[in-house]
């Protein structure tokens, strides 16, 4: 590398980034899918490690960086190989690694590169299980019948289609219409139909409120730039909030029963968590038994079975892949959502938001094929492109 | 804004939130004072079954049987004709302060599945009167059943409860009061820092 111009340092190190990008969404969208009997999962996993090896030959050997910036990176990148090691899950590591080499990339172009690839992905397996190729796998609940569509569990392909819309957001932010929210509402109906993934449905009705007040206040209305302005501290005060119900929660205060029935037991399941591991500062290995894929429907359908899987992001990080990175992230949306809100953007600050609501109960929040957003702390992210691409060429935006 | 400006305003929000944690931690440690009671606890077992021989002199299975009336022994244990009886077997001077109705309250009894086992609680003001209570209660039950089950398996006391074995409790937890404290004092202050920087830089 060390014959490369500085114009060609940045072309080359974004040109692998975008590759390694698309070939870690790939991977890991196949992994949370029912292609498993098909396509190994451990080998999926393995897979992943060339991504993360890719992205550190970004972050060490490609980007230029200077001596403080460099320190920096190689302690986050150190606090995630720890946590890696010791939560024995690659995830965490990889998730980190790509919002550490995402320097001179144009953020714009990565949510479209992650809204075409998952959207392509998300259509094809939904086609292909109903081909019955690979299992649309049904829970009964209540009565109902929840189509996973060949993702591995209903409600995540309930937040693929979620996290889908706020990178459609992102990207048409600026001409979004009552038709666009009208389309996406009929969305959300058609898909809560099908899977009666209740927390998505209601946040991704949530989106549209929200979403119609940041467009207005990027606009300039006023009354709902005062509203918009506050969105940037919903992150950290849910984050901090869902740890200490998790730990504060007894089943003998009526409060706490009430917030746990809403959140499906959740509340209850994190507590228990804290109570018997305890929360960790670098990581420690849990074994779960969650409900998804092949081998959680037996789970499912089996009375003896025991379910405990922690669902809730916070809770995940905390117990799982250690409290100092899981706070780091939390400061990495923090800071995202606060810079849109100082440009007067205010898409991220939305995005974030509603991330970090759906966060309190589902796991995505590191999940390369669910979430690209916490990637526009270090990549170029005006929403406006040409001013991205002339930012873009030149360096990291800060 | 410069640095030292920028450095001046993270200062003040750091003194704000770890003030709030303060009054926090302060102010949950007197409720927790002010909430804060101590008392002794003690507890005697005894196996309630018939005996292998008559279990082999008979077409019955005792020993099932006896399980299931475990939650029937546990029902009479707590009612007031034991510790009424239980009252005659106290000290004199915890006679006069416990009626039989206090006696009652002061013990619990427990069983667990599977097993022949009755574990009797106290919960008292004092170590003696913690390990009185149980002892009597436990007697009481040794004599009373047999007249108020005919047919009922023996019981057999296990070790009784000393001064040594009971525990001190006080409760609630003045240090989880505390971390409660500062955790919602730490929360306040950064929704007040939040709305400040909101107002001040981002409106």
């Amino acid at each position: 590398m060390g014959t490369l111009t500085f114009n060609q340092r940045v072309i080359v190190g974004k040109r692998l980034y975008y590759c390694t990008f698309v070939y870690a969404v790939v991977l890991s969208f196949l992994i949370s899918s029912n292609f498993n009997p098909i396509l190994s999962s451990k080998a999926l996993h393995r897979f992943l490690y060339l991504a993360v090896l890719l992205l550190a030959v970004k972050i060490f050997g490609i980007d230029q960086v200077d001596r403080k910036e460099w320190l920096t990176k190689a302690a986050i990148y150190l606090l995630a190989l720890i946590s890696w090691r010791l939560a024995k899950n690659v995830d965490l590591l990889l998730y980190i690694s790509l919002i550490l080499a995402a320097k001179q990339v144009d953020f714009r172009q990565l949510v479209k590169l992650y809204f075409g690839t998952v959207g392509i992905l998300l259509l094809g397996t939904v086609l292909i299980s109903q081909a019955n190729i690979i299992r649309d796998v049904v829970y009964i609940r209540d009565g109902f019948h929840r189509h996973s569509l060949g993702i591995i569990y209903p409600t995540d392909m309930a937040a693929y289609v979620f996290y889908l819309i706020l990178a459609y957001y992102y990207l048409m932010f600026d001409s979004l219409t009552w038709r666009s929210f009208t389309i996406i509402a009929l969305l959300d109906i058609t898909v809560y139909w099908q899977t009666q993934a209740r927390n998505s449905f209601i946040l991704i009705l949530f989106t549209i409120p929200v979403v119609w007040v940041a467009q207005r206040a990027y606009r300039g209305e006023k009354v709902s730039r005062a509203i918009a302005s506050y969105y940037w501290m919903v992150a950290p005060l849910l984050a901090y909030g869902t740890l200490l119900l998790s730990w504060l929660y007894t089943s003998s205060n009526g409060l706490l029963r009430a917030v746990n029935k809403l959140l499906s037991n959740r509340l209850l399941l994190s507590n228990q968590a804290i109570d018997k591991y305890g929360i960790t500062l670098f990581g420690q290995h849990l074994v779960e038994h969650g409900y998804g894929g092949i081998a959680g429907l037996k789970q499912f359908y089996n009375p003896q079975a025991k379910y405990f899987y922690l669902d809730s992001s916070y809770v995940r990080l905390a117990v799982i892949y250690g409290l100092i990175i899981g706070v780091l992230l939390v400061v990495f949306m923090t800071v995202i959502a606060y810079r849109s809100t100082l440009r007067h953007e205010f898409i991220l600050a939305a995005v974030i938001l509603l991330i970090s609501i759906h966060c309190i109960v589902e796991q995505h929040l590191f999940d390369i094929s669910y979430d690209p957003f916490l990637i526009s702390l270090i990549a170029v992210s005006p929403i406006n492109s040409n001013k991205a691409k002339v930012l873009g060429g030149i360096s990291g935006d800060k | 804004m410069t640095n030292n400006g920028k450095s001046k305003i993270m200062v003040k929000y750091v003194v704000i939130v770890l003030g709030l944690m303060l009054i926090g931690g302060a102010g949950m440690y007197g409720l927790a004072k002010h909430r804060q009671t101590t008392y002794y606890t003690a507890e005697r077992s005894m196996v309630i079954s018939h005996s292998i021989h008559e279990e082999s002199a008979s077409n019955n299975n005792f020993n099932s049987d006896d399980q299931q009336m475990m939650p029937t022994y546990k029902n009479i244990s707590q009612d007031i004709m034991i510790a009424k009886a239980a009252r005659k077997y106290l000290p004199q001077n915890l006679k006069k302060k416990y009626t039989a109705e206090k006696i009652n309250e002061t013990v619990d009894s427990k069983i667990s599945q599977q097993s022949l086992i009755l574990t009797m609680h106290s919960k008292a003001d004092s170590k003696a009167a913690a390990v009185a209570t149980v002892n009597a209660m436990a007697k009481a039950m040794k004599k009373e059943l047999p007249s108020i089950q005919p047919g009922a398996g023996q019981v057999r006391l296990l070790a009784p409860a000393t001064k040594d074995q009971a525990e001190k409790v006080t409760t609630p937890h003045a240090k989880k009061y505390v971390a409660v404290g500062l955790a919602l004092g730490a929360m306040v202050g950064l929704v007040i820092c939040f709305v400040e920087e909101t107002w001040s830089r981002l409106l």
